[in-house]
């Protein structure tokens, strides 16, 4: 069913990619609790028609690739070690994004936006302080008029 | 006043294709939500302005960085490079633009006469009949991807699983957990943003200071470059030969310029006088590439007209667009707004020809773009992003949405799982769905009645032989491409 990736090869030394492995039977299991959730509580077939072969057929496809995957071991350890590391600023980005998403429609999107853009800033390096006052304060309140002003978008803003 | 935006359009397009991780489907994502309040026409104008440019865009710095901006540029690099290594930048930037430009010019012609009988052909179509197509779309989509088929199919199943969160046909509410935010289910739109722009623009933090590191290559100069625009002029039957491979694959749903680039690039390369030129700067091979991808968008443009399918991620897009303005593409489509539609063919003829002026201006500016740094865009296009997102549902259904495909998205593309069949799931998932209802409720569930739909049964054949087809092809394209460079 499946072929192997071009950039991986097979390696007898090296670490499994678990990573890769849970992650597949994560989504696997949230499909076959989706469609247990739609089948329990489906009053006619076409409720569940697409979804539970849909379902079965995807978690199927999840779990073989991530023992695909599993297969692939990283051959060079300080690879792995180094994408880990990496992994963490896409990670904490993801979180501040999150939160700006959670958060901006209560704090406004040009207070929101300040404060998202000066946190991501500082958080990829950024230590010159007019440089990250000139990009929160001016690159939000540029954005937000934009939007609210020009686009005519009702955001929720508090400034503006 | 729908022209006003062709031209800012092209250049956004050039501007996100030309940026090596930045694709035009990004582009087209990020800049959705601002058509938001326009009409419907202009609003595809200006996506399809995205798309022209973008389509150039790619092979700036295929050509002279060998980064291919987009993956329909990857065979642009393979001679736009060596002619830029050896002083021909300007030249290989004229010969793409040319090519490039004919190639839209091209693919928007065949689209003219061709979505007026394709229509009337797909009036004959059932339920069973359209089932098959969105199947056929989707599994295309999930076969062609550099990932595994299972990694395909598993990311294009969980894109129509999605789908179909919320309210069903019938009443019932499937996956809300009890919200009420998610009874109308997960809005496409910011999830499309989330699924491409957000998770690709997280993965790119860390992964240096510049998008490009060498400062020396971010330098793009102009001198040579109607140099360039003339050789591709006179090497007409190459453009033309390269246009109408492109829009040919074009045509095929989920096949698009990644794959177009590549097949004519190697039919250029088998019917060469000189093949062993190719791979060290034969402008021949940029003419090839970039003719083929630009002419696909033409191709594309018919399964999205004519079937409302997807044939790619940037067509995925224009149909979140076209629900947006609740316009469903199809054969009903054409024939009851066959002014818009000839309008939108036209209005990208027009755009092709607006690219060589627009292409040519911005190729100077190309390099201030890539001296932004990354820690600076990643926060800036981002709250666009959610701001567009909030625009679209007025909740933050929107930027949540936004944020939670952006993770969804970062950690597929993490190991390996290809987005766009997610993106093009979750768009066609409620047809499929509707139609898979129709299919079963005309039957009885009985699956005997399809013995009486012949043209389900060929559309079933063709399906298999199509992804065969396009296995091989982009098997040996790739094989044989790979072999000499």
């Amino acid at each position: 069913m499946s072929q192997m990736p071009h950039d991986q090869t097979e390696a007898s030394h090296g670490r499994p990619d678990w990573g890769a492995l849970i992650f597949a039977c994560l989504l696997a299991v949230a499909v076959l609790v989706f469609a247990w959730s739609v089948v329990s509580t489906a009053r006619r077939t076409t409720d569940w028609l697409l979804i539970a072969p849909g379902a079965m057929i995807a978690a199927f496809a999840f779990i073989y690739a991530g023992i695909v995957d599993l297969r692939i071991k990283r051959h060079v350890a300080d690879l792995a070690v180094k994408a880990r590391s990496e992994a963490a600023q896409p990670v904490i980005l993801i979180g501040l994004t999150c939160v700006f998403a959670g958060a901006a429609p209560f704090i406004g999107f040009d207070l929101g936006s300040g404060i998202f853009i000066l946190l991501c800033l500082l958080v990829q390096g950024e230590r010159c302080w007019w440089k990250l006052a000139l990009a929160s304060i001016g690159g939000a309140a540029v954005m937000s008029w934009v939007f609210v002003d020009l686009l005519m978008v009702r955001l929720p803003v508090i400034f503006l | 006043m729908a022209w006003l935006v062709v031209i800012p359009g092209l250049f956004i397009g050039l501007i996100f294709g030309a940026i090596p991780g930045l694709s035009i489907s990004i582009a087209m994502a990020v800049f959705l939500p601002a058509t938001l309040y326009m009409e419907f026409l202009p609003a595809i104008l200006f996506l399809t302005a995205i798309f022209t440019g973008g389509g150039f865009g790619g092979a700036v710095p295929a050509i002279l960085m060998n980064i291919p901006g987009t993956s329909s540029a990857v065979a642009t690099a393979f001679d736009g490079y060596p002619m830029a290594r050896s002083g021909l930048h300007g030249e290989a930037l004229g010969t793409g633009l040319v090519a490039s430009a004919v190639g839209t010019l091209f693919g928007y012609v065949i689209l003219l006469f061709i979505v007026s009988p394709v229509a009337t052909l797909v009036l004959m179509l059932g339920p069973t009949e359209m089932l098959t197509v969105a199947i056929w779309g989707l599994l295309l989509i999930a076969v062609l991807n550099d990932a595994s088929i299972a990694k395909g199919v598993a990311a294009g199943l969980l894109g129509i699983l999605i789908s179909t969160i919320g309210y069903s046909d019938t009443g019932m509410m499937r996956g809300t957990f009890g919200s009420m935010y998610l009874l109308d289910g997960i809005p496409p739109i910011p999830a499309l943003i989330g699924l491409f722009a957000a998770s690709e623009l997280i993965n790119m933090s860390g992964c240096g200071d510049y998008l490009v590191a060498d400062r020396e290559l971010r330098k793009i100069r102009l001198g040579p470059i109607l140099k360039g625009v003339k050789a591709s002029l006179r090497a007409w039957p190459q453009v033309l030969r390269g246009s109408a491979i492109g829009t040919a694959i074009g045509i095929i749903p989920g096949v698009g310029a990644s794959v177009a680039n590549l097949a004519s690039y190697a039919a250029a390369k088998r019917l060469a006088r000189n093949p062993e030129s190719f791979g060290k700067g034969n402008p021949a091979g940029v003419i090839a590439s970039e003719s083929a991808n630009s002419s696909s968008e033409g191709g594309g443009m018919v399964t999205l007209l004519a079937l409302g399918l997807p044939g790619g991620a940037g067509t995925a897009i224009l149909l979140g667009a076209f629900a947006m303005h609740n316009v469903t593409g199809g054969p009903r489509f054409i024939s009851e707004s066959k002014d818009i539609v000839y309008a939108l063919i036209l209005g990208n003829i027009v755009q092709a020809i607006l690219l060589m002026g627009v292409g040519l201006i911005f190729v100077f500016g190309a390099s201030y773009i890539v001296k932004v740094r990354l820690s600076y865009l990643i926060p800036f296009v981002l709250t666009v992003s959610m701001m567009g997102a909030f625009a679209i549902t007025g909740s933050m259904v929107g930027p949540l949405t936004v944020a939670g495909a952006g993770a969804l998205g970062w950690v597929m593309r993490r190991y390996g799982y290809p987005v766009t069949a997610t993106v093009v799931g979750l768009l066609i998932g409620p047809m499929a769905e509707g139609e898979l209802t129709r299919s079963w409720q005309i039957s009885g569930g009985d699956p005997t009645f399809l013995l009486n739909r012949p043209i389900t049964l060929v559309m079933f054949a063709l399906l298999l032989v199509t992804i065969t087809f396009v296995l091989i092809s982009r098997k040996r394209s790739r094989a044989e491409v790979k072999y000499d460079v």
